[in-house]
């Protein structure tokens, strides 16, 4: 996992959402603690500044606390209100892109229809 | 906060002038990129902060007092460049044993750490050091300094990959704990753009951007496509630089306020810069290709 300046969307912004998608995936479960922003600086070889700003985005909107001197937490209920925010975001993220690419190659609806079906039948 | 500032800055070696006006500030707890091509005056103006040159004008203060000539204030920084203040048959242990006492926060012991971790030999003389343990050595030597302000003048010269991951990553954790002001000239950008939080641009003598380097990863972006369509997007916009391949055209622009990647036109392609991007087209791009 690296993050790259080759990318719409600044590090910060990607750091918050790699600790979202690890949250999803429970590798952070509620209650436990995420790695500390130093930790994350010289993983990720970012700027201390930038992880603290990353974190901040998930400690603003309540997915993770800080506790003072003990480090920062998942909070409990996260996994929920990102799952709702993300099911928000995922016609925007995803479908979107998936439309506009089969409209180029001249896919008609009925067509991406049964390739999503047969994709998430497979998965 | 304490502060080192410089202001008006100039160096001139005969008719050819170094450095024309150079004006920055470098706070605690923060880090820089100083960048430039071979001899836009990176290192001319380290060694003139570190008071190793003289300069022809300005001046230089360090929490309001004036740095010329104060023992005191200079033992609040380190810098590590190519030279080395030591005799060559110095043992590296030597070193380290003669550096600590000369500033007040040294850490001789995370410096043997250090050491272990990058396979440095302790025993060996800086003679029999190879180009990447002799910048290996001073690097070990300025991240357990913990001076105020730490001046890495290439500080990744020689050195292998792995160490080179290993000495961002200890960076990355020395910067965490804000005790210090980095301040990191160096010609490898693309590894070091996400770890300097503002980036300096010298240019002929002069700094040419001095901002943020999240603020000037915003300010410009890459536009790509059909030549004409190309033209047509970028006709009223601050162009950079562009680049062609028949009827394919690239123009790396200025974005204007609020503009939003997203507008470009659905037959272009929107690419977002690099620090190392932003840098090769402000510092004139590559010398003309030669067939």
């Amino acid at each position: 996992m690296e993050f790259s300046q080759n990318n719409d969307k600044m590090i910060y912004v990607q750091l918050a959402e790699w600790l979202e998608d690890e949250i999803l995936a429970g590798t952070f479960p509620e209650g436990s603690r995420i790695p500390s922003a130093a930790d994350i600086s010289a993983n990720f070889k970012i700027n201390h500044i930038t992880a603290l700003k990353g974190v901040g985005l998930l400690t603003d909107s309540g997915i993770i606390y800080k506790s003072r001197g003990v480090g920062m937490f998942v909070a409990e209920g996260a996994v929920k209100k990102l799952q709702e925010r993300r099911r928000g975001e995922f016609c925007e993220r995803f479908l979107k892109t998936a439309v506009s690419e089969a409209k180029k190659l001249g896919i008609g609806i009925d067509e991406i229809c049964g390739m999503i079906r047969e994709v998430y039948g497979n998965e | 906060m304490s502060e080192l500032v410089i202001e008006n800055i100039i160096k001139t070696y005969g008719k050819n002038t170094v450095l024309d006006g150079v004006s920055a500030k470098f706070e605690k707890g923060h880090s820089y990129g100083l960048l430039g091509r071979n001899g836009a005056g990176k290192s001319t103006l380290i060694n003139i902060i570190m008071q190793r040159h003289a300069r022809n004008g300005g001046t230089i203060t360090l929490d309001g007092e004036k740095l010329d000539n104060n023992d005191r204030l200079l033992s609040r920084l380190f810098c590590m460049n190519d030279s080395s203040l030591y005799p060559s048959d110095f043992k590296v242990k030597t070193v380290f044993k003669i550096t600590a006492p000369m500033y007040e926060k040294f850490d001789l012991e995370y410096a043997e750490k250090l050491a272990e971790a990058f396979g440095l030999d302790m025993n060996k003389r800086l003679r029999q050091l190879s180009t990447g343990y002799n910048t290996i050595y001073k690097v070990i030597l300025a991240l357990s300094s913990n001076a105020d302000y730490i001046f890495l003048d290439e500080p990744v010269l020689g050195i292998d990959v792995n160490q080179r991951e290993l000495f961002y990553k200890t960076l990355a954790r020395k910067m965490s704990e804000g005790n210090s002001c980095f301040v990191i000239s160096t010609h490898i950008i693309e590894e070091m753009q996400n770890l300097i939080e503002k980036t300096l641009i010298l240019r002929d003598g002069k700094i040419i951007l001095n901002d943020e380097t999240e603020n000037i990863l915003s300010r410009y972006a890459a536009v790509s496509g059909k030549g004409e369509l190309v033209d047509k997007f970028t006709e009223n916009r601050k162009i950079i630089c562009t680049e062609s391949m028949g009827n394919f055209k690239k123009a790396v622009f200025e974005i204007a306020d609020k503009e939003k990647l997203y507008d470009i036109p659905a037959e272009l392609s929107a690419d977002s810069v690099d620090l190392q991007k932003v840098f090769y087209y402000l510092t004139g791009g590559s010398p003309e290709e030669t067939a």
